[in-house]
């Protein structure tokens, strides 16, 4: 029997480069894009708590300005009270104010707690991510706060 | 190149060279996106601290307003005019002063946010005196 030895030719060497060279990129790639998905779900999470923060802040001051009274809190932020202890605020995903009763991406919610010689509230930012089965709400911020009596 | 095959290596080269750029791109991008969640999350805390003290100082003044004295704070009184601080986190205070009035809200004459840390000024500055 002849067992004569192939000799690999210079095609096939770089086939088997190319073919390892591919590989190696894709794997490669294939982590690298996981890492800019990533960074990008935590970009998109600070802006959310940055915009929170805002939105929050500015709720809280108008309570404060108004000495705590919900209706005129309500007035300001162009909120919807809901019974006579709670205030609702609702954004869409880029932060726009929605109508009163709309479902939002977002809500500041603002409920009362009379204190004896001021009045204190909650103030909370929940994040809604909604899905046809579902609707989960995650709690961003939670603050309590409180407003002195406003001379009249 | 030489006829039915490539140039041997050049092909690693290239692959090398944009899997650098590609991990070096993705790293900063991370780097940078940890670094906004970092200052975000610093935002949230130090708003969260003040509205604590603003609900701690709001709670003295209508305690004062109600004719007490709250045992854990140094009040000291002006005529009607009670001055008072609050801690803000580690190195800043909400110094407060209030108008006790009877019969009516205390009007707030003072609601303002101090540094309360240590602060060195500069007073060495190296200037080219002309020699």
């Amino acid at each position: 029997m002849n067992m004569e030895r192939i000799k690999p030719t210079r095609s096939g060497l770089f086939a088997i480069e190319l073919l390892i060279a591919v590989g190696v990129f894709s794997l490669c790639a294939a982590i690298c894009v996981g890492l800019f998905v990533r960074s990008e779900v935590m970009s998109q999470d600070s802006a959310d708590l940055n915009r929170a923060v805002t939105e929050a802040r500015s709720a809280a001051e108008c309570f404060k300005a108004v000495g705590g009274d919900l209706e005129k809190t309500a007035e300001l932020t162009g909120g919807q009270i809901s019974g006579d202890t709670t205030l609702f605020i609702s954004y869409d995903q880029s932060w726009h104010k929605l109508d009163a009763g709309a479902e939002g991406a977002f809500d500041i919610t603002l409920t009362l707690r009379p204190e004896d010689g001021y009045t204190g509230a909650s103030l909370s930012v929940q994040r809604y991510d909604r899905t046809e089965k579902e609707t989960t709400g995650t709690t961003i911020l939670f603050w309590e706060i409180a407003a002195l009596e406003v001379a009249s | 190149m030489k006829r039915g095959g490539g140039v041997s290596g050049a092909v690693s080269l290239v692959m090398i060279f944009c899997v650098l750029c590609l991990a070096v791109f993705a790293v900063l991008t991370l780097a940078t996106a940890d670094r906004e969640a970092k200052l975000a999350e610093m935002t949230a805390r130090s708003a969260a601290d003040y509205y604590e003290a603003d609900r701690r100082a709001v709670e003295i003044a209508a305690a004062l307003q109600k004719g007490g004295e709250p045992a854990d704070v140094a009040v000291v009184w002006s005529g009607d005019v009670a001055s008072f601080t609050v801690p803000i986190g580690e190195d800043q205070a909400l110094d407060a002063a209030v108008r006790v009035q009877a019969g009516g809200p205390c009007e707030i004459v003072r609601w303002r946010t101090i540094y309360t840390g240590e602060w060195e000024p500069e007073e060495y500055l190296n200037v080219w005196d002309g020699t």
